[in-house]
């Protein structure tokens, strides 16, 4: 079906091998953790607009047998035309002049694609992340985010006692610093991607450890708050 | 992709905080962490269990606690723990045999999983590291099967003298460029013979336009051509310069000069820019601008005490003393040897004191009985193992003339003396000995009879005080005077023991009654109260039964030869038993020494108390072997003095 408000979907392999095997449906909810692949991610963007922000950098990790592997892991500034000044970059300190130096978003985007193939995306408050790299995805390739997707807020409010929901109206899922200094786990380079995305995946570890011991048992796919973009 | 290097970079910044990553060049670290995982582990899981085959991986401990545990009949014991920075699975990996124990996460963990045969190719290339993981595996192996021995430490003994002066010693100094004397290639020799005369010097540079050096004029190459062979003295110096010129940097180390002189046989080098003879040139420094620079050393100090007379001086060169001791320790010279540069030194400033003493009271109308004496060192001293100046133990003996009254006199001179000669000392910066073991006690100056009477005496039932200061007396050392009449005293020694079984017995208890402060997982035992609570005590618990092993079994097996309790190691190897324990007991002991003497000098005290924490692990463990050596020792006196058949 084609709308003249739709962007024609590109017709490159790799997309339509994304768009197959990513899917939530396409995958064994009853799998075992230790055989499903991860990808933990992270974004830094200029702002929380999801039409007129973009972007900075990107960088992901793969965690398959409960191991982040460091040389699978990819990150990327991004270039962006009309990197500004603002308010964002205050907390990455991503300054103009390094966007300028980064690959075009079209080029992170290709790369990102295979990666993310197959994979259930993992981050803290993912569901901007991916909104955000859906976003991408749409203004170049016209298609959507497909992966589903793991919150480690949603993931440590069910596996740690001190965030669990409490019923109470404004509760607010935690934020990484709290979820981390909860865990004690050091906190490397705060407000990089590859910073955060590193503690993210180990704090999603740690938190999917817990979580077994909860249950006392192997965990399988279902058992994680998973879900659909 | 790009900028892939800061979490790897982390890593490997995590890693190389411990041995044996540590040791390793940052790229060998940096390789591993590219390869790295990390894996997460909460409480109660197992990394392995015993018996599992060990993959290719090895878990490095970034955080939490890891308990080994130990299954056996049926029962789980608790052998050991791992906690952050250590490395897991290494022993299983180079024995290639399954996991001995299995390993549980205590606290929740984080690891980096390397890949062992990554890991082997770098410690193949690196022999430091490669040293420490064998000795760790040593360390690590305690359970489940005796207790092999470890291999020998190599590092530390290659650290010569030499790597001491060029890592301490100073660098040239320049001088103002006016200084430099100079001339152009064309000036007539007679000329620059009476530049070189009127300025004292032995040597003229020649310089080009830019100040760049051509050649070197020295007396011997005018000697050699214009006296002895034919050149007029009126022909331009160029025809008899030597060229090019011998160039060094500047602020080069002076004993690398010193060696580059020796080797080309110069008398002097010049200093340029750049070290190159392209460059302008700054100073010329000859071998006797070197030598007034290098007074900073052992050999330099000696020949000075040997001459000085202003008080002040002596005071300054025991600081130098322990300054160059410092750093020659931070060079990784062994304790025990430093010891016997410091004794030597500190020997020598005796011999001086005495003999000013002598002197003195030979103006103030006491002259120096004619009886032969000595001067002696006794305890730590006596060992030559005093680096520091902590304590003096020493003692005095002359020759009895079997006239009491005679003795008398000749004691007080003596007491007067020694009075005198340990006022010197205080005044030099040593403290006084607490207990009192010091020539100008009484108790500690007699004459020949008194000692070998006192000597012959000893007896198992005697008291604690009496046998303290056997001890301390066993460790006696001839200083200055007479020599006989130690040789005299040392001989009942060793003859007064070697009789005694039952005394021999009580030295041998004295030794395995010490506890190792060790508990059975190997980690250290501290004082639980007092002073020294969280610390525990090096020299009594750790250095004390090697001491007293050691002087022991020399006075059994009459090995009368060396003083320090390394050397009585040394020459314990010569007995085929011992051959093994007694090189172990020698590292240990040198290890512990030079351990206590960086903390001594660290807390600004004996050293004696030493705070675990504040060890390295690469400290830790080789500390905890020497312990196990310890033990290994006590093992072996026991079973010498038969002290279990009791």
């Amino acid at each position: 079906m084609k709308f003249p408000w739709t962007k024609a979907k590109s017709t490159d392999p790799i997309v339509s091998e994304y768009e197959e095997k990513s899917r939530l449906r396409r995958m064994n909810r009853k799998a075992p953790l230790s055989s499903v692949r991860f990808v933990v991610l992270d974004a830094e963007t200029s702002g929380f607009d999801k039409r007129n922000d973009r972007m900075l950098s990107l960088a992901a990790f793969e965690v398959t047998d409960n191991r982040i592997s460091i040389q699978n892991m990819c990150s990327w500034t991004i270039f962006q035309s009309n990197a500004s000044l603002t308010e964002a970059v205050k907390v990455h300190g991503i300054l103009p002049d390094e966007t300028m130096q980064g690959q075009q978003e079209y080029v992170v985007m290709r790369e990102l694609i295979p990666f993310l193939t197959g994979a259930v995306v993992v981050g803290h408050h993912i569901g901007f992340d991916a909104m955000m790299i859906d976003m991408g995805l749409q203004r170049h390739f016209g298609i959507s985010f497909c992966n589903p997707i793991v919150d480690t807020a949603d993931l440590a409010m069910r596996a740690l006692d001190a965030f669990a929901q409490t019923g109470y109206a404004n509760q607010r899922p935690p934020s990484l610093d709290e979820v981390c200094s909860q865990c004690d786990i050091e906190m490397w380079l705060r407000h990089t991607a590859e910073g955060d995305a590193f503690t993210t995946a180990e704090l999603f570890l740690y938190l999917c450890a817990k979580r077994r011991k909860l249950l006392g048992k192997e965990l399988l796919l279902k058992d994680l708050p998973i879900r659909k973009y | 992709m790009q900028n892939k290097s800061v979490i790897p970079g982390r890593i490997a910044a995590a890693l190389s905080k411990f041995p044996p990553f540590s040791m390793m060049s940052q790229y060998d670290t940096a390789v591993l962490a590219e390869e790295a995982e990390v894996l997460v582990m909460a409480q109660d899981d197992f990394v392995w269990q015993q018996g599992d085959a060990p993959g290719s991986k090895l878990h490095f401990l970034a955080k939490g606690r890891v308990e080994y545990l130990w299954k056996q009949d049926g029962r789980e014991e608790l052998v050991d723990v791992r906690d952050e920075g250590d490395l897991l699975g290494l022993t299983a990996m180079i024995e290639s045999e399954p996991f001995r124990v299995s390993a549980k996460v205590a606290e929740y963990c984080i690891f980096y999983t390397l890949d062992w045969q990554q890991l082997d190719s770098i410690l193949q290339r690196n022999d430091q590291a490669r040293a420490y993981t064998r000795r760790h595996l040593f360390w690590s192996t305690r359970v489940g099967r005796s207790v092999s021995l470890p291999a020998p430490l190599e590092s530390q003994k290659e650290n010569s003298i030499l790597q001491a002066h060029l890592a301490g010693v100073q660098r040239l100094r320049l001088r103002p460029k006016e200084r430099l004397l100079w001339c152009s290639p064309d000036t007539a020799i007679f000329e620059a013979a009476e530049e070189m005369v009127s300025r004292k010097l032995p040597s003229i540079l020649v310089l080009d336009d830019d100040r760049k050096p051509l050649g070197i004029v020295s007396h011997s190459n005018i000697v050699r051509n214009v006296v002895v062979g034919s050149i007029s003295k009126t022909q331009p110096v160029s025809d008899i310069m030597t060229s090019p010129v011998v160039t060094v940097e500047p602020y080069s180390n002076s004993t690398e000069v010193i060696l580059l002189m020796l080797r080309k046989k110069i008398g002097q080098v010049c200093i340029t820019e750049d070290g190159t003879i392209n460059a302008e040139v700054l100073d010329v420094c000859t071998d006797k601008d070197l030598l007034s620079q290098s007074g900073h050393n052992p050999a330099g100090l000696m020949s000075e005490i040997r001459n000085i007379r202003s008080f002040k001086r002596f005071r300054e060169i025991c600081d130098d003393v322990e300054q160059i001791a410092i750093s020659y320790l931070d060079a990784g010279i062994s304790a025990s040897f430093l010891g016997r540069i410091c004794a030597e030194i500190y020997d020598a400033l005796a011999m001086r004191f005495t003999q000013i003493a002598i002197d003195e009271l030979k103006e103030q109308g006491e002259p120096c009985p004619d009886v032969p004496w000595s001067w002696i060192s006794v305890g730590s001293d006596g060992r030559r193992e005093q680096v520091l100046r902590t304590d003096m133990d020493n003692a005095l003996v002359f020759r009895s003339l079997g006239d009491r009254d005679q003795d008398e006199t000749h004691r007080s001179f003596f007491l007067r003396l020694a009075t005198r000669v340990i006022d010197l000392f205080v005044s030099c910066g040593f403290s006084r000995c607490q207990g009192g073991v010091m020539a100008m006690n009484p108790k500690w100056c007699r004459t020949d009879t008194e000692w070998i009477e006192e000597l012959g005496s000893i007896e198992p039932m005697s008291s604690g005080e009496r046998v303290l200061r056997a001890l301390v007396l066993y460790d006696m050392r001839f200083v200055c005077g007479d020599s006989s009449l130690v040789e005299n005293l040392r001989d009942v020694i060793f003859k007064v023991v070697s009789e005694r079984e039952s005394w021999q017995r009580v030295m041998a208890e004295q030794v395995v009654e010490t506890a190792v402060p060790l508990n059975f997982f190997g980690k250290f035992v501290v004082e639980k109260r007092g002073d020294h609570e969280g610390r525990f005590d090096l020299k009594s618990r750790g250095i004390a039964p090697l001491r007293d092993a050691a002087r022991l079994l020399v006075l059994k097996h009459n090995l009368k030869r060396r003083y320090s309790t390394e050397g009585r190691w040394d020459d314990l190897k010569n007995i085929e038993k011992y051959d093994k324990l007694a090189k172990l007991a020698q590292e240990s002991c040198d290890f512990m020494l030079r351990l206590r003497l960086q903390n001594g000098i660290k807390q600004k005290d004996s050293g004696k108390f030493i705070e675990p924490k504040e060890l390295t692990k690469l400290e830790k463990t080789q500390l905890a072997n020497a312990f196990d050596v310890v033990r290994m020792v006590q093992g072996a006196i026991r079973l010498e003095f038969a002290l279990d058949l009791k």
